[in-house]
């Protein structure tokens, strides 16, 4: 796994505590449910995920913690998950099994933005479940890294993170996935990015250019602005440090 | 902690009819696997559903490479598909 798959096993050692880790399934990490303190405290009645269509505290409250990317008026709480962030960059897909049978869903189709629907955060239907989680080989799978910036060193969610992959073409880089945590409503890909990472070197001054395309479309909401200058150097590090891996 | 039943069905199929019954509606029925979110949630109040329908041993934990890829059967637990020699 920490050869060919290192942008998952980093994904996996940097969240939350061994004894987590021991009991925690991989299906249930990416089920896991949003980190916002307004979602995880009832004594806040407004919580459009928790209860549909009570409003959402966070908004006008305490948002640093909060999304940039693919929020809307009803809710801005992030999704939680380093391992998913690590499978979105990786082209992951799940495999749900329910009574009706089994299908197979693109990790970057099962999660849902919030729309008039907060509470509803991903496609499974009724009875459905992750039955397993299946990973094409590709040589970017090799040459990847999860980048981690949190608050603290251990036990701790991400305020911004990235899950990169390269594929060399010598210095340059010839295709790139990116995907960003702890500033999306979902798992977030970035394809304006990657498309500017090809055929850069991986000197910061080129790829600096290609990671500010990460900011189309973001949102702050005040105390969460900074993460909109922070997830562009937290790419152009995760790249850098790909780009490195033999 | 609002009270609940706690179904252990003996199989896959079984849990899925449980939790389907329920439709939509997760204030009836809910999954819970390793629990580590799950019982967090029900402490807190923020999930109060009447049945907790347990995936304990139901589910596929292998970890497969092969040249097409990485299966990860969804009751692996993270500490073995990080640490999976590979």
């Amino acid at each position: 796994m920490i050869e060919q798959f290192p942008v998952i096993s980093e994904a996996l050692l940097n969240s939350a505590s061994p004894q987590v880790r021991n009991q925690a399934t991989m299906g249930g990490n990416l089920l896991q449910r949003t980190r916002c303190p307004y979602f995880r405290d009832v004594g806040y009645s407004a919580c459009n995920k928790r209860a549909p269509g009570s409003g959402c505290a966070a908004i006008g409250g305490e948002n640093r913690w909060h999304a940039v990317l693919g929020t809307n008026e009803n809710c801005i709480a992030a999704h939680a998950s380093d391992l998913a962030v690590a499978l979105a960059a990786l082209d992951a897909a799940v495999e749900v099994r329910g009574t009706a049978g089994q299908r197979t869903v693109p990790l970057m189709d099962f999660y849902l933005v919030p729309d008039a629907t907060p509470h509803i955060e991903t496609v499974l239907g009724p009875g459905e479940v992750i039955a397993a989680i299946t990973v094409p080989a590709t040589p970017a799978a090799r040459r990847s890294h999860y980048l981690k910036v949190r608050d603290r060193a251990s036990f701790e969610f991400a305020v911004v993170s990235v899950a990169a992959a390269l594929e060399m073409d010598g210095a340059r880089i010839r295709q790139a996935r990116v995907a960003l945590g702890g500033v999306g409503t979902k798992p977030w890909r970035v394809p304006r990015v990657e498309q500017a990472l090809a055929g850069a070197s991986l000197d910061p001054a080129a790829l600096r250019p290609a990671a500010a395309f990460a900011a189309e479309g973001a949102q702050g909401r005040g105390h969460n602005d900074f993460k909109i200058e922070l997830m562009q150097r937290a790419i152009v590090r995760a790249v850098q440090t790909a780009g490195g891996r033999a | 902690m609002h009270p609940f039943i706690l179904d252990r069905p003996r199989d896959l199929s079984a849990a899925l009819a449980l939790r389907a019954q329920a439709g939509r509606n997760d204030a009836l029925a809910e999954y819970i696997a390793g629990g580590t979110d799950m019982v967090q949630l029900l402490q807190e109040n923020v999930r109060r559903p009447e049945r907790l329908v347990s995936l304990a041993g139901l589910l596929d934990n292998g970890i497969d490479v092969g040249p097409q890829g990485l299966r990860i059967g969804a009751a692996a637990t993270m500490a073995e598909v990080a640490a999976h020699a590979a």
